[in-house]
């Protein structure tokens, strides 16, 4: 959910939600409109209703057509009923008005429309905010000769536009409350449709983390295909790693031993023997530099975590048996619980090759500390030996440099060390111990 | 002393052995773990040098077998392979030291010496008896400062007798410490070495250095000056 715009859940989630905009919308707006077409029927039918009654109360008297003083509908005769009744005739006379339409000064002329069909009996329409009715009826008024005449029923508009804006506004707040109801419940729905991918993601950055080696398997149909492969991709890259670790060992195997006999050979015959020895020596420190640099883990191989003291201990016992003859003491200042994380192989090679110089140059008591804070992990390997003058300190750590130039042929041991460790993007340093000797600290960052 | 190399290079195995012979060892050869195992098994060492990278039978495999079959001799590893992880999973199957190739011959014996000195409880590779001196390192032994005239065999016999002092050391033992497998054993010619060693070291017989226990065999009886 970092990137929102590339997230598949925001993405679902935007466009269900403006599917539903667009739902709600046509749905009030077809509401609406069926709401008025109801509305105009019924005022239609009530208005035609209210000419019938004109029309019925019409009579013809001296060539005149004559309204009763009282009519059936009571709001022709009251003022401000918004009720208005008209009579005209094809020439546009207003034979008769209804006493409500004195209130308003309506031309009924303006109320018609522009193409009224004369073939019409009846027509109704909206104008200018007034509902407009005309009934149409043919009479013979004077002489015999039939006439047109308009019984005009108006109506104002104005408490049937209210009626549809108050309904307007109560569908409108109630399309609303519902869409918001709908999104929330959708929300969830995919939030909880979603949790096995939630999960699945956790657990791979666990795998990052070293937390996890391998995803879980309780995942639904949909996913557990994809957390099966996962997991074989994981033991694949795992045992490809092995592999490709046990052939580089085996070349150095190969290369190592020829290389031996070649190196006993020139010992006691060769006339240019001390020459070839050094070529023999670049030789084996460049095949083991380079093996040591092939076999270094790569970072997305750094994930696990291992307690320092495992490494720590194997070694000692190791070293204790090398240099029994010492009686080196080891002291540890580590909590047990002090994790490196990494590729074992690597903190092996870095301690060993330390360890192997404390042991080697001591004169009987090796300290190791260890603090794993925020930053990262700091080690410290004291020793009581002569240490290391500070003019040497740069060449001991550079490539080919040995601490112990009596032991020839054992390796170029702190050059590796500084390889690995720089590889973490950490850092080596040699400085004095408190116990005399050289203090050798390895800081790996987190 | 004898020595026990297994080594699955033809030239190496060679190389080694004939060092080993020309400074005085009786040395067996074996190409892979198995025969080095049947080796180990059947016959008497003081000492095995073993490659890791053997077929049939690994290295670590053979160390943790011998182990197993309760043989205490020191076992030096020879490894081509020198990671850590490999150095501390053989020496935790039961080696003794390891070294890596390509080695100098110079670096191996003195790490040999140096186990063989461990192992027969000595700090330093000179010990002295009274006038006795023996120097396990240069192979000499001397009689009131002055180097005795001995032949490898002598020297084999004096060094394996003082290593295992105040310990009764059969004919048997001796003979199989001394030659190589290959050797056609007889067993009176102990007897003789042990006779020029008397005259060599003791020639007005007041020291008397080897005991003769009857039907047992032979103890060197000198108490050490300083060990």
């Amino acid at each position: 959910m970092t990137n929102l715009g590339n997230s598949a859940f925001s993405k679902i989630l935007v466009t269900s939600a403006l599917v539903f905009i667009g739902l709600f919308a046509i749905l009030d707006y077809g509401i609406n409109e069926l709401f008025y077409a109801n509305q105009l029927d019924s005022k239609k039918a009530e208005l035609e209703l209210e000419s019938l009654l004109l029309v019925t109360s019409a009579s013809i008297e001296n060539n005149q057509i004559n309204i009763p003083e009282e009519l059936q509908e009571k709001r022709f005769d009251d003022l401000n009923t918004g009720l208005y009744g008209y009579i005209t005739n094809a020439d546009q006379q207003l034979l008769w008005q209804s006493y409500s339409s004195h209130s308003i000064a309506i031309n009924p002329q303006n109320l018609k429309p522009s193409n009224t069909s004369t073939d019409n009996i009846t027509s109704f329409y909206y104008k200018s905010g007034y509902f407009v009715f005309i009934h149409t009826v043919t009479w013979e008024i004077e002489e015999d000769k039939p006439q047109e005449i308009y019984f005009v029923v108006v109506e104002n508009a104005y408490p049937t536009t209210l009626a549809r804006n108050d309904f307007r506004k109560k569908i409108r707040f109630r399309l609303t409350i519902s869409a918001v109801l709908f999104f929330a419940a959708l929300f969830v729905i995919l939030r909880w449709g979603s949790q096995p991918l939630f999960k699945l993601t956790r657990e791979i950055k666990k795998i990052e983390a070293g937390e996890l080696d391998r995803t879980t398997d309780d995942y639904p149909v949909e996913l557990s295909l994809l957390s099966e492969n996962i997991n074989h991709l994981l033991s694949a890259e795992q045992s490809q790693r092995e592999r490709f670790r046990a052939t580089l060992a085996d070349l150095a195997h190969s290369l190592k031993t020829p290389l031996a006999l070649i190196q006993n050979e020139i010992n006691n015959t060769h006339p240019e023997k001390d020459q070839l020895q050094q070529q023999l020596s670049r030789m084996n420190d460049i095949i083991q530099h380079q093996l040591q640099r092939a076999v270094l883990s790569q970072p997305s191989q750094r994930t696990e975590n291992h307690l320092l003291i495992t490494a720590v201990d194997d070694l000692s016992e190791a070293l204790t048996k090398v240099y029994r003859e010492k009686h080196v003491s080891l002291y540890k200042f580590f909590n047990q619980e002090t994790l490196f994380k990494g590729d074992p192989h690597d903190l092996m090679e870095i301690l060993g090759n330390i360890f192997d110089n404390a042991w080697k140059n001591c004169t009987a008591n090796v300290h190791i500390k260890a603090i794993n804070n925020h930053r990262g992990l700091t080690i410290e390997i004291h020793d009581d030996g002569p240490g290391i003058p500070e003019a040497q300190r740069h060449e001991v750590l550079s490539r080919g440099g040995r601490l112990d130039s009596q032991t020839p042929g054992q390796g170029i041991g702190l050059d590796i060390v500084q390889d690995i460790v720089a590889s973490y993007g950490g850092q080596l340093t040699i400085s004095d111990s408190n116990l005399g000797g050289a203090l050798f600290t390895i800081f790996l960052p987190v | 002393m004898k020595l026990l190399v297994v080594e699955d290079e033809a030239a190496m195995r060679d190389t080694l052995a004939k060092t080993f012979t020309d400074q005085k060892f009786a040395v067996d050869t074996a190409e892979d773990g198995e025969q080095g195992l049947f080796m180990a098994r059947e016959y008497s060492y003081d000492l095995a040098i073993i490659d890791l990278g053997l077929p049939k039978i690994t290295g670590i495999e053979l160390i943790s077998t011998i182990r197993s079959l309760n043989k205490k001799f020191p076992i030096m590893v020879l490894t081509a392979r020198s990671n850590w992880q490999e150095k501390v999973e053989a020496l935790k199957a039961g080696a003794d030291d390891y070294v890596v190739k390509p080695f100098h011959i110079e670096e191996v014996l003195a790490r040999i010496n140096a186990l063989l000195r461990r192992s027969g409880g000595h700090a330093s590779s000179q010990q002295s008896y009274g006038p006795l001196t023996i120097d396990t390192a240069a192979k000499k032994a001397a009689i009131n400062e002055e180097v005795m005239e001995l032949t490898s065999y002598e020297y084999n016999t004096l060094e394996y007798l003082i290593h295992h002092a105040g310990k009764i050391i059969s004919k048997t033992e001796l003979t199989e410490h001394l030659y190589d497998q290959d050797f056609d054993l007889d067993s009176n010619v102990i007897e003789v070495f042990i006779g020029r060693l008397r005259k060599k070291i003791d020639p007005n017989n007041t020291l008397k250095p080897i005991t003769t226990i009857r039907r047992q065999g032979y103890r060197f009886d000198l108490k050490a000056n300083n060990d």
